[in-house]
C-alpha cells in the first residue's frame, strides 16, 4: 500500500501549480519604482515600501547605523506626531512594521482596503517629511542600545550568532560588520547622521512602493501621483557597496569565548553564491534535506543516533552578494565541539558522494511548496513574496517563476552544488565556548 | 501649495466582504458536509467537527473526551504512531486534533493534490485508532507532568475556582482532569467512549480550497461512507447558579509578586440576540489595547502590564470576565478603578467617536482574519458548530454597524452587575487581604490544591510587630532529596526590605520586599539565558530560623527551604 502511494505521489507533485501575480510596473519621474497587484477577494491591502538601504550601508564607524535610523522612521514628520503610524493601523483593525536586512529596509502596513490613500499620503510623508529631533534620536538609540544587550549579550550564543559568524567569516565585504552593531558605534551615532543618512538614502529613486489587495487601479495610480509624483528627485548619486569578498584559499581557524556558554558550540562557514545565481535555490531544497524537522539528516544522525548535539543544522544565508553557507552545533551534555565537527563533515562528505533519495526530495519540496503556498495567501504574504523579487532577483516578475524553479531542482543538481562549495579549503572554523574553559 | 499633505486622507466607504457560499449536503450515515471550492490556491484546509467537547464527559470521567482526541494520532489498525507522523512530514502535511467544551476538531492542511492522502489519514484516525496500551501508559505521565505544572500558574488557579463558582453542577464548571481522572483512565474505557461518540450522524466535514466538489463527495463516500451511524444521546445539564450578591474568592499562592484578578459573571451564549451590542460595548470597554480599562490601569496607573475584559460564549451558557495581573500593593487600588470603569459604562453613555471607532477595528479586523483558507475555515466551523444563522458571516459588517449608543447602555446595564460579580484573586492573602475585604461580606479563602482556609489565620498577623529579618542567612533548599546551599542577605528598614540572593540560579537583586510581623516576601530578580527571571521567596522568621518556600515560573513546584541567620 505504501509503494503504491509513494509512485502516485511523485508523479502528482508536478501538478502543484499556482496562477501568476497579476503584476503592474510602473516608474515616476522622480524615480520612485511603483509595483501593484490586483486581488480584490479580499477587502484588505498590504502597502510595502522598499528602501534599497541595509546594514551593509552603514557608515564607516557607524555599524548598527541602518537598522537604528529604521526605528526612527516611525517619528515624528512635519505632518504626523511620532507613532501616527500605528493609529492609522491598529486602530481600523490592522498591523505595521518595519525590518532592516544586510541588504535593504521595508516599512509594511495592512489595513481594510478602504485606507489605502490614508496610507500612502502617511508612507509619503516619511518619505520626504521626517523631522529627526534630537530627544528622539537618543531615546531611540537607548532602545537599541538595550535590544543589542538583550539579544547579544544576554543570550550565551548571542556573541557566537550575532557578532564573531559575519566578523570571521568576511575578509572584506561589508557584510562582515552586524546589523546589530556595536555598543560603542551605537553610542557615537549623532542626530546629525541620521539626518544625513535620510538625505543619502530615503530618496524616491531608491526605493520600490509595492501595493497587494483590493484597490480600483485607476484611482490607485491618481493617488500616487498625488502622495508620490510631486516628492522631487533629488541631486546626486546615491553611494554602493563595491567591494568584492575574494575566494577563499585555506582553512581558517578561530576559538572564541563568552562568558555563561553552557555548551561548546561549532560553527563551520562558507560562502554561498549571490542570490542571483541559479544555484542558489538548490541551497533551499539541501537546507530541509539536511535540516527541516526531526526526520532531516543532521537531527536523526547527530542529535537522535549519535546523540553529540543537541542542536543541529545547516543554513543558506543568501544575499545580493556573496552570503553564507554554514553547519552549526551545539553539544550535548559531555559532548565536544570536535566531535560535532567531525560528524558535521562527515555527513556533508555523503552528500558529495551520493544523491539524495527519490523520497528524501520529495518530503523536502512538499515542505517547501507549502511554505511557500502558505506565504502567497494572504496580501501581506504576496506583496513580502514579490519585495523578495526585487530585492533578490532584481525583477518582481521572478516571483512567479520560484515554484518552478524549486521543482526542477535534480539530486543531480545538489551533488554538484556540494562538490562546488564546499571544500576542506576553503572553510572557516569556529570554535565557541565558556570563558575559562581548558 | 502641499496643503493635501497636512491631515490624513478620509477613508473610503467601507467595501463589502462577500464571503463564498458554501455547498452543503449530508451523506446517507448523517455525516454532513460543507464545501468551498476556492481555486486560487492549491491547498486544500480540512475539519471534521463533532457536535460534543468535552462538557459531554460523563461526570466521573473529567477528562475522557480530551484523552480520546490526543491518541487519535498515536497508532490505528494500520499505522503506528511513528508511521503516521512520517508519513504526514512527507506529505508536507499539517494534522492536530483538539477539544473544548462545545465541539471536537480534527484539522488538517495540504497541498490539495494531496487530498486524498490526506483523508486515508484522517479516516484511519478516526474510525479506526487502537489507543495502544503503551501510548496511553506515555499519554497518562505526560499528562499528570502538565497536571502538576499547570497548577504552579496563577492564571490556571484563577479559572479553576471562576469556572467553579460560575458554573456550579454544569459540566462547563471543570477546566481540567485532575490526576485521579487520568490515573483512572483505561483502554477499554477509550474504546467505548469513542464507539460511542465518535459518530458520522453528530459530526460536520469541512473542505476548502481547491477541490472539485463531486470528486471530493466521491472520496467521502469511499474513506466515510462505511462508518457506522451512532444513537446521538442529547443530555441535560443543571443550571448555573443565580447570582444573588457579590463574592470574594482568594486562592493563597504564598510568596505571589503578583495578584492575579479576574471580575467575573455569567454571561450570554454564543446565539443570544444581543451577541453584537454584546461585542461593542466589550470593545469599549476592555478588548483592546485602547479600551478603557487598558488605557486606565495600565496606562495611567502603570498597575500591570495589561488589563482587559471578555465576554466567552459558549453553546449552552456565556461568562463575562475583567482581568489583569498586578503588583500586590496595587491589589486593592486596582478593583477600585475596575469598578470605577463597570460603573461607568452602566452609568454614562459612550460618545459617538467611541463607539464608531470600535466599529472600525470590527469591521477591519474581520476580513484581515478571513483572509487566508485556514482563518476562512475557522470562521465557517464556528458558525456552523455554534448554529449561528446562514448569513451570519454576510451580515456580520451591517449587525456591527446597526448598534447605538443606546444599545451598549442597556446591554451594559443588563449583563454588567458590580454587585452581583465574583471576585476572584489568585495571590498572596496575607499581603492582599486587608486591601480587598471591603469589597464583599462574602469572603472564601483556599490553598492551591482547592482546599478551603480559615481566614482568621490570615488576619492574626496584621496587629504583631514585626520581626527583624535582616542579616546574612544561610538558607538550605530540599529538592528531591538534594540539599542545595543558598545565601540569601536582606536590610531592613521599617516593613521595607532590600537586598540579594545567591543560588544556582545566579545571583538576583532584591527591591521592595515586606516584612509583616513574622512573614517576610519578597522578589529576586535574575537573569537566565537572557530572560529576566523572578524568583518569589516567602519565608517565617522564627528568631535566628527562617524556613518557607522558594517559587518561579520555570519551576513547578515551590521549593522548600530552612535556614539561619549567621552570626
Amino acid at each position: 500500500m505504501f509503494a503504491l502511494t509513494f509512485a502516485l505521489s511523485l508523479t502528482a507533485f508536478g501538478q502543484a501549480k499556482v496562477a501568476p501575480l497579476p503584476i503592474v510596473e510602473r516608474t515616476l519621474a522622480n524615480g520612485l519604482r511603483v509595483v501593484s497587484v490586483r486581488d480584490n477577494t479580499s477587502p484588505t491591502v498590504a502597502i510595502h515600501v522598499w528602501y534599497n538601504v541595509g546594514s551593509k550601508d552603514d557608515p564607516q564607524g557607524r555599524s548598527g547605523f541602518a537598522h537604528m535610523f529604521e526605528h526612527m522612521m516611525f517619528k515624528s514628520t512635519k505632518n504626523m506626531p511620532s507613532e501616527k503610524l500605528d493609529r492609522l493601523t491598529e486602530d481600523v483593525g490592522g498591523f505595521n512594521n518595519a525590518s532592516t536586512w544586510d541588504d535593504f529596509t521595508n516599512y509594511y502596513e495592512v489595513v481594510p482596503s478602504n485606507y489605502l490613500e490614508t496610507l500612502l499620503w502617511a508612507e509619503s510623508d516619511r518619505m520626504v517629511n521626517l523631522e529627526v529631533d534630537d530627544k528622539n534620536f537618543n531615546s531611540e538609540r537607548d532602545v537599541v542600545k538595550e535590544e543589542f544587550r538583550q539579544r547579544i549579550l544576554s543570550n550565551p550564543y548571542g556573541m557566537l550568532f550575532g557578532q564573531y559568524l559575519e566578523k570571521l567569516s568576511f575578509t572584506t565585504h561589508p557584510y562582515q560588520r552586524p546589523g546589530i552593531g556595536n555598543l560603542d558605534e551605537l553610542q557615537a551615532a549623532t542626530p546629525k547622521d541620521a539626518r544625513e543618512f535620510y538625505k543619502t538614502f530615503y530618496r524616491p529613486d531608491n526605493a520600490v512602493l509595492i501595493v497587494v489587495g483590493d484597490f480600483d487601479q485607476q484611482q490607485f495610480d491618481g493617488w500616487v501621483d498625488k502622495y508620490f509624483g510631486k516628492i522631487a528627485k533629488p541631486a546626486g548619486t546615491i553611494p554602493r557597496v563595491t567591494a568584492v569578498e575574494p575566494e577563499r584559499t585555506e582553512e581558517k581557524r578561530f576559538m572564541k569565548t563568552a562568558p555563561n556558554v553552557p555548551f561548546p558550540a561549532v560553527a563551520i562557514t562558507y560562502l554561498a553564491p549571490p542570490s542571483k545565481d541559479p544555484d542558489a535555490v538548490v541551497f533551499d531544497v539541501v537546507e530541509t534535506i539536511l535540516s527541516g524537522g526531526e526526520s532531516s539528516r543532521l537531527y536523526q544522525e547527530l542529535v537522535y543516533k549519535q546523540q553529540i548535539a543537541q542542536e543541529a543544522s545547516f543554513n543558506a544565508d543568501i544575499r545580493v552578494d556573496r552570503g553564507l553557507l554554514y553547519f552549526l552545533g551545539i553539544a550535548a551534555e559531555g559532548k565536544t565541539a570536535e566531535a560535532i565537527e567531525k560528524s558535521l563533515l562527515a555527513e556533508l562528505a555523503k552528500m558529495q558522494k551520493t544523491f539524495v533519495t527519490a523520497k528524501e526530495m520529495e518530503k523536502a519540496k512538499n515542505q517547501l511548496i507549502m511554505q511557500k503556498l502558505q506565504e502567497l495567501e494572504t496580501n501581506d504574504g504576496k506583496a513580502i513574496a514579490v519585495e523578495q523579487a526585487v530585492a533578490y532577483d532584481g525583477d518582481p516578475k521572478a516571483v512567479n517563476e520560484e515554484i518552478k524553479k524549486l521543482q526542477a531542482v535534480s539530486a543531480a543538481d545538489i551533488q554538484r552544488v556540494m562538490k562546488k562549495y564546499f571544500t576542506d579549503t576553503n572553510r572557516v572554523v569556529i570554535y565557541y565556548q565558556n570563558e575559562g574553559a581548558k | 501649495m502641499n496643503d493635501f499633505r497636512k491631515t490624513a486622507p478620509a477613508p473610503l466607504a467601507p467595501i463589502p466582504f462577500n464571503l463564498p457560499k458554501p455547498f452543503e449536503t449530508e451523506l446517507e450515515n448523517g455525516l454532513k458536509v460543507v464545501i468551498i471550492e476556492d481555486k486560487r490556491f492549491p491547498l486544500v484546509s480540512l475539519r471534521l467537527a463533532f457536535f460534543k467537547g468535552d462538557a459531554n464527559e460523563p461526570k466521573d470521567a473529567v477528562g475522557l473526551n480530551s484523552s480520546v482526541t490526543s491518541m487519535l494520532s498515536e497508532g490505528t489498525e494500520n499505522y503506528s504512531s511513528a508511521e503516521l507522523a512520517e508519513e504526514i512530514e512527507r506529505l508536507g502535511a499539517n494534522i492536530s486534533a483538539s477539544s473544548s467544551d462545545d465541539s471536537t476538531i480534527i484539522a488538517a492542511s495540504a497541498l490539495s493534490l494531496y487530498t486524498s492522502d490526506v483523508l486515508r489519514l484522517l479516516s484511519e484516525m478516526i474510525l479506526r485508532p487502537t489507543f495502544p496500551e503503551n501510548e496511553l501508559d506515555l499519554y497518562r505521565r505526560n499528562m499528570l507532568e502538565s497536571l502538576k505544572y499547570q497548577r504552579s500558574q496563577s492564571s490556571f488557579l484563577a479559572n479553576e475556582q471562576t469556572a467553579r463558582i460560575l458554573y456550579g453542577e454544569h459540566p462547563y464548571a471543570n477546566i481540567s482532569p485532575t490526576p485521579a481522572d487520568i490515573e483512572k483512565l483505561t483502554r477499554e474505557k477509550l474504546i467505548d467512549y469513542h464507539a460511542k461518540n465518535f459518530i458520522p450522524n453528530d459530526a460536520i466535514f469541512f473542505a476548502v480550497g481547491n477541490v472539485e466538489r463531486d470528486e471530493l463527495l466521491a472520496e467521502l463516500n469511499d474513506k466515510f461512507g462505511k462508518w457506522e451511524k451512532g444513537t446521538v444521546e442529547t443530555k441535560e445539564f443543571p443550571a448555573p447558579p443565580e447570582r444573588t450578591e457579590r463574592t470574594l474568592t482568594i486562592v493563597d499562592r504564598k510568596g505571589s509578586a503578583q495578584s492575579n484578578i479576574v471580575i467575573s459573571s455569567l454571561g450570554i451564549n454564543r446565539t443570544h440576540p444581543d451577541n453584537f451590542p454584546v461585542l461593542l460595548m466589550n470593545q469599549i470597554l476592555g478588548a483592546g489595547a485602547s479600551s478603557r480599562i487598558f488605557m486606565n490601569i495600565r496606562e495611567e496607573k502603570g498597575y500591570t502590564y495589561g488589563a482587559y475584559s471578555r465576554f466567552d460564549t459558549k453553546k449552552l451558557a456565556g461568562e463575562f470576565e475583567a482581568t489583569a495581573e498586578v503588583r500586590n500593593d496595587v491589589t486593592g487600588a486596582s478593583l477600585k478603578e475596575f469598578f470605577y470603569e463597570l460603573n461607568r459604562i452602566r452609568d454614562e453613555k459612550v460618545s459617538e467617536e467611541e463607539l464608531q471607532d470600535a466599529k472600525s477595528y470590527l469591521t477591519g479586523v474581520f476580513p484581515i482574519r478571513a483572509e487566508t483558507q485556514e482563518g476562512l475555515t475557522g470562521l465557517i466551523v464556528a458558525q456552523k458548530l455554534h448554529g449561528l444563522p446562514e448569513d451570519y458571516l454576510q451580515t456580520y459588517h451591517a449587525n456591527v454597524n446597526a448598534v447605538t449608543v443606546e444599545d451598549i447602555s442597556r446591554v451594559a446595564n443588563q449583563y454588567i452587575q458590580p454587585a452581583k460579580v465574583a471576585i476572584i484573586i489568585v495571590g498572596d492573602a496575607e499581603e492582599i487581604l486587608e486591601q480587598v475585604r471591603d469589597y464583599s461580606e462574602k469572603i472564601e479563602i483556599f490553598d492551591t490544591e482547592g482546599n478551603p482556609r480559615e481566614i482568621e489565620k490570615y488576619m492574626q498577623n496584621e496587629t504583631a510587630a514585626n520581626a527583624n529579618a535582616g542579616g546574612n542567612w544561610d538558607l538550605t533548599i530540599d529538592f528531591q532529596g538534594q540539599k542545595i546551599p543558598v545565601s540569601l542577605k536582606l536590610e531592613q528598614d521599617n516593613e521595607d526590605v532590600n537586598g540579594k540572593l545567591e543560588s544556582m540560579l545566579g545571583e538576583g537583586k532584591i527591591s521592595g520586599g515586606k516584612v509583616r510581623g513574622t512573614k517576610v516576601s519578597a522578589v529576586a530578580v535574575t537573569e537566565m539565558q537572557g530572560q529576566l527571571l523572578e524568583i518569589s521567596i516567602s519565608g517565617n522568621i522564627d528568631g535566628d530560623s527562617i524556613s518557607g518556600t522558594l517559587s518561579a515560573p520555570v519551576i513547578p513546584v515551590p521549593l522548600e527551604f530552612t535556614g539561619k541567620r549567621q552570626a
